[in-house]
């Protein structure tokens, strides 16, 4: 007995000197656990603060800890991110003993990468199938999609999610980090046809895929759209308003668009509209015909200039014009004329030079008759 | 209405522990909890805050009188902000509670954002430690969350 009683003093000693070293440290708690008394709304909050990969870290605490991180109002997969913390861990050749030589050096980073990748999509399955379901503030998903042809089943059901659920902010990425490439968009990944209405998106940011304007049925409160390296397979800017009855803010940035896109009869309501280097199959920039009367922001950045008409722009506050081509022929002069007559309301016009240019042109022409 | 500092009249607070705190009126509305009864007419003197305690509200209104200063910059803000969140975890518990329940969310978010930088990427028996968190897994759960997440944990 004696020499039990011994142990448990000599450990409850032992135990004391812990304690206080604790207490010399910055931020110390004492001993108590305050962090986990906190009520859960607040828990989930401090979690919307850190990335997925520290809230997971989290879910191995405590009991207590497990399951919050299901709840958490944002999903965050990047694969680049996921692979830059793996890499340094399966990096290895199977053949380690052979005297590295290039060739095998980057097979060896294939074959890492496969490894790598394989990992990333079981993550991102297990996450999205033990997440709780309860609404995102956000959802992103980095993907590079070279390797789209084993993994599109796979993207598909996480768009699939992503449609299903409720989101207020969507980021689909598969560029890999890649800017500027609108002519490699063949091969890109296609967003599937299911006619997805998802209820409370607001923010969908698309970047380098396919999509089909008729695969969705209805975006009820969707207010922004950004396309980046896009290709728009069908449909015009009427029918995507149409489905989109709130949309204000459109962003099409290096798009390949159907050649009458951009052309539409009907008022619209969109408030915000930029067009950057968007070119069709035949052509390097889009024709433009739109009726939009609570237009308070343009931006049309291009390579020679197309029928352009923006009608009813009375509201319009900024309009930028950065037009880049050769020639200033009286058929230039006239696309410009016209429109800069529709952009009449704006309160601040940006030209480049090109445009100011064939402006100086045009008055004089103008003059002259 | 605005309420600006030469015409803000004086609010008495009354935290948990019976403490009466005179704050001025612009400073108290920070907080949204106190800004709709004053609106609404119902701020009456003194307001009975009852899941503050003295020391904590003491620490809040601080805070709002720094954030309700006019001629403050950002940058001094971000510096004055950054000291003011060097506390003892106990501190910092009855802080977001305060912050919660007044409804401030410029405080609530950077005393969030404090224990999450405490949290950013360490690892679980460091976070377990930090927090004295303890740990009631059987050593099968612990190895099969680890295993089912190992690419967190490096």
């Amino acid at each position: 007995m004696e020499s039990l009683g011994g142990k448990s003093s000599s450990s409850s000693i032992s135990s004391d000197n812990n304690i206080s070293k604790q207490r010399k440290r910055k931020h110390t708690s004492e001993g108590v656990d305050y962090i986990s008394n906190l009520p859960k709304t607040i828990l989930f909050y401090i979690l919307s603060f850190l990335t997925l990969k520290d809230c997971i870290v989290m879910s191995s605490l405590s009991r207590q800890w497990k399951d919050l991180w299901t709840h958490i109002p944002q999903l965050n997969f990047s694969e680049l991110e996921f692979i830059a913390i793996m890499a340094k861990r399966h990096i290895h050749c199977p053949q380690s003993s052979e005297v590295p030589s290039p060739h095998n050096h980057s097979q060896c980073l294939q074959h890492s990468v496969n490894v790598v990748r394989r990992k990333f999509v079981e993550f991102v399955d297990r996450t999205l199938r033990l997440h709780s379901g309860c609404t995102l503030n956000n959802f992103r998903l980095f993907f590079h999609s070279d390797a789209h042809a084993e993994w599109t089943y796979k993207i598909d059901s996480w768009v699939r999610f992503a449609m299903t659920r409720n989101i207020k902010e969507l980021e689909l990425d598969f560029s890999e980090g890649r800017a500027f490439r609108p002519i490699g968009l063949a091969q890109s990944y296609e967003l599937p046809s299911c006619n997805f209405a998802p209820k409370i998106l607001q923010t969908l940011i698309l970047n380098c895929c396919k999509f089909r304007t008729s695969s969705f049925r209805m975006f009820a409160s969707l207010q922004s759209v950004s396309l980046i390296q896009v290709e728009v397979l069908d449909c015009s800017i009427g029918d995507l308003t149409s489905i989109c009855p709130v949309l204000e803010d459109l962003s099409l940035e290096y798009c390949v668009l159907p050649k009458v896109f951009l052309v539409c009869k009907h008022d619209m309501k969109i408030k915000r509209l930029s067009v950057i280097y968007c070119i069709t199959n035949e052509q390097t920039m889009v024709p433009i015909d739109i009726s939009t009367p609570e237009l308070l922001t343009l931006k049309i950045v291009g390579i020679n200039l197309m029928k352009t008409s923006v009608r009813k722009a009375l509201n319009l506050v900024d309009a930028i014009l950065d037009i880049r081509q050769q020639v200033a022929d009286s058929l230039r002069r006239n696309l410009l004329g016209s429109l800069l007559t529709n952009l009449n309301p704006c309160r601040a016009l940006y030209l480049t030079t090109w445009c100011i240019q064939v402006l100086f042109c045009y008055h004089l022409y103008y003059f002259k008759s | 209405m605005s309420l600006s500092p030469s015409t803000s009249k004086m609010l008495s607070l009354k935290s948990s522990d019976g403490k009466v705190l005179e704050v001025e009126e612009h400073v108290a509305v920070l907080c949204e909890t106190i800004k709709s009864l004053v609106e609404d007419g119902c701020a009456d003197s003194p307001i009975p805050l009852a899941n503050v305690d003295g020391a904590t509200l003491g620490n809040v209104m601080e805070w709002c009188k720094k954030h309700a200063d006019q001629k403050a910059s950002a940058d001094d803000l971000e510096d004055w902000d950054a000291e003011f969140v060097e506390r003892d975890q106990g501190e910092l518990y009855h802080l977001i509670m305060a912050a919660n329940y007044l409804n401030i969310k410029g405080l609530l978010d950077l005393i969030c954002q404090k224990v999450a930088d405490m949290i950013k990427g360490k690892h679980p028996e460091k976070i377990r430690e930090i927090f004295n968190i303890e740990n009631d897994f059987t050593p099968e759960q612990q190895e099969q969350i680890r295993k089912d997440n190992s690419w967190a944990f490096e």
